[in-house]
């Protein structure tokens, strides 16, 4: 997570105007998610790919324990989809029994898998796209334009910043914890990990109290608003982007 | 005649539970100074500051600024805190942005100042701080000396007249530290008072216009570097060391009472002129 996070400051997508990322990212993501043609998928898939790699210039191994995050979840959960166990073997393309039942997969199963697989994993690559070149003060100005309420994108700026700050802290107890043998036994495990994490949750609650402090002298009175970046919208990037939501569109309909 | 941009009167603040952080305090910073507030932990150095800004109420005495003593009312509450600035010490607990552009302009949006007028200052803080090369980069990004850059610029962009900085020299390396120092004599130099609560006495005594010691949530003494850091029965009441300087000079003086005729080094430079002197 965090080196997605590093990714999004140091790629260089990250000075393209954020909404036309969001509208590529979100634009294809819908093509993906309304049709259902496996080979539109991983088109997506390699579209994207080709993007992260090629235009952002994300180290390619990076990239790749990325998309094996996923992988073994998904892998699991079209395993389910695929077999099928039954008592009438005639629907059965290749099985094995199991006592009086068949254990196997059959064709609309199959299908079924790949399109789930291939729908995940290209709807994936879309969100990875985003994460991977729009950092998060970036994505939450986009919800800001979308007019989502100031609330949900004020606590978004501060979770975010937060997130960090409490890593931090976090490592410094368990390393504190560390040097000190906490982590010696199982049992002892378990005692540093419940003493860790109820000092980590008085400490946020002591974070918050001071950061209110804080934005206190500074006039805050409410709300928290900030200057925003200003964007320059690229209008040749906007034509390709039409473009390529064109093409997958036009493709998925004649596939 | 001397002008105080802050004085209190008899000042008490107590926190919700009862303790007294400040007891009967009484305190006037002069218009323009170098100031150093020392005394022990807890002896109520961020407390005060926090009183002074407005943001802890006080619960007796008054406080003044620039002769007029201050209501809570909202308008002018907002007024204080443009005029009256804090740097904490840490800046994890200030900063509350991934970006610094963002962080930086939270001060002057909130003075309603238009935003066009909000860029510009924000710019400005960043190059008297000497960040404008930090400006795209997310604040976790940054090293303890940078975060701490980018606290002052928070409180620079809102242009104030009296900056309070709570040790800001806790927590950098000694380089930066010194760097610090350099910066806010330029920020005095520029008319801005400056207060600064510190551990490091080597450093308060070569730089200060004038020390506060507080002890128990009030003043305890309060005098010019070269008086204070000699009076034996302060430093030792209030637990608090001597500068290596006057170390020095004393011992000096011991072998040679007639330097007491010259003026105490307030400085390394100042102390090696004397010793060529001898």
């Amino acid at each position: 997570m965090i080196s997605i996070d590093h990714y999004a400051y140091i790629n260089r997508l990250k000075h393209i105007h954020p909404l036309e990322k969001f509208a590529l990212s979100i634009g294809t993501l819908m093509v993906c998610m309304f049709f259902k043609t496996w080979l539109l998928h991983f088109l997506v898939i390699a579209f994207m790919s080709f993007l992260i790699l090629v235009y952002a210039g994300i180290p390619w191994k990076a990239y790749l324990k990325l998309m094996l995050v996923p992988f073994t979840f998904l892998a699991v959960g079209v395993l389910g989809i695929a077999l099928t166990i039954t008592n009438t073997p005639s629907i059965i393309t290749i099985g094995f029994p199991v006592g009086k039942w068949m254990l196997g997969v059959e064709k609309a199963g199959i299908d079924q898998a790949l399109v789930t697989f291939s729908r995940a994993y290209a709807s994936v690559t879309c969100l990875y796209f985003l994460a991977l070149t729009t950092p998060m003060v970036d994505v939450i100005w986009i919800l800001k334009q979308m007019r989502i309420p100031r609330v949900l994108t004020e606590m978004m700026t501060i979770i975010y910043r937060f997130i960090f700050v409490l890593l931090e802290t976090a490592s410094m107890m368990y390393l504190s914890q560390e040097c000190r043998l906490g982590y010696i036994s199982i049992s002892r495990s378990y005692y540093s990990l419940g003493q860790l994490i109820s000092n980590l949750f008085i400490k946020s609650f002591q974070r918050s109290h001071e950061l209110f402090t804080a934005l206190s002298t500074r006039g805050y009175s409410g709300d928290i608003e900030v200057l925003e970046e200003e964007y320059i919208y690229c209008t040749k990037n906007i034509r390709w982007i039409i473009i390529a939501e064109m093409f997958f569109i036009g493709l998925a309909i004649l596939l | 005649m001397t002008q105080y941009i802050i004085q209190t009167e008899e000042l008490e603040f107590a926190y919700p539970d009862g303790t007294k952080a400040l007891k009967n305090l009484s305190i006037a910073f002069e218009t323009g100074k170098k100031i150093g507030i020392v005394g022990p932990n807890g002896a109520g150095k961020t407390t005060l500051f926090l009183t002074l800004n407005g943001v802890h109420k006080a619960t007796k005495g008054k406080i003044y600024y620039h002769g007029q003593p201050i209501s809570y009312e909202k308008k002018e509450l907002l007024n204080l805190r443009k005029r009256v600035g804090i740097v904490f010490q840490d800046p994890n607990t200030q900063l509350f942005s991934a970006s610094v552009f963002q962080e930086v302009s939270f001060g002057p949006i909130n003075l309603g100042i238009p935003k066009d007028e909000v860029k510009e200052k924000v710019m400005t803080a960043l190059i008297k701080a000497d960040i404008v090369d930090l400006k795209d980069r997310p604040t976790h990004f940054l090293s303890g000396g940078q975060k701490k850059r980018v606290s002052i610029a928070d409180i620079l962009a809102m242009e104030p007249e009296v900056i309070f900085l709570d040790e800001p020299t806790a927590f950098v390396d000694p380089k930066t530290s010194e760097e610090l120092m350099i910066f806010f004599d330029q920020l005095n130099q520029e008319g801005k008072t400056i207060v600064l609560s510190t551990h490091d006495i080597d450093r308060v005594y070569t730089w200060a216009d004038y020390v506060f010691v507080m002890k128990d949530g009030s003043v305890f003494a309060e005098g010019l570097p070269e008086e204070i850091f000699r009076n034996e029965k302060i430093l030792n009441e209030a637990d608090l060391q001597k500068p290596w300087i006057i170390e020095v000079y004393e011992v000096l003086l011991k072998g040679k009472p007639h330097l007491q005729e010259l003026p105490i080094p307030k400085s390394k430079q100042e102390l090696f002129d004397l010793i060529e002197k001898l």
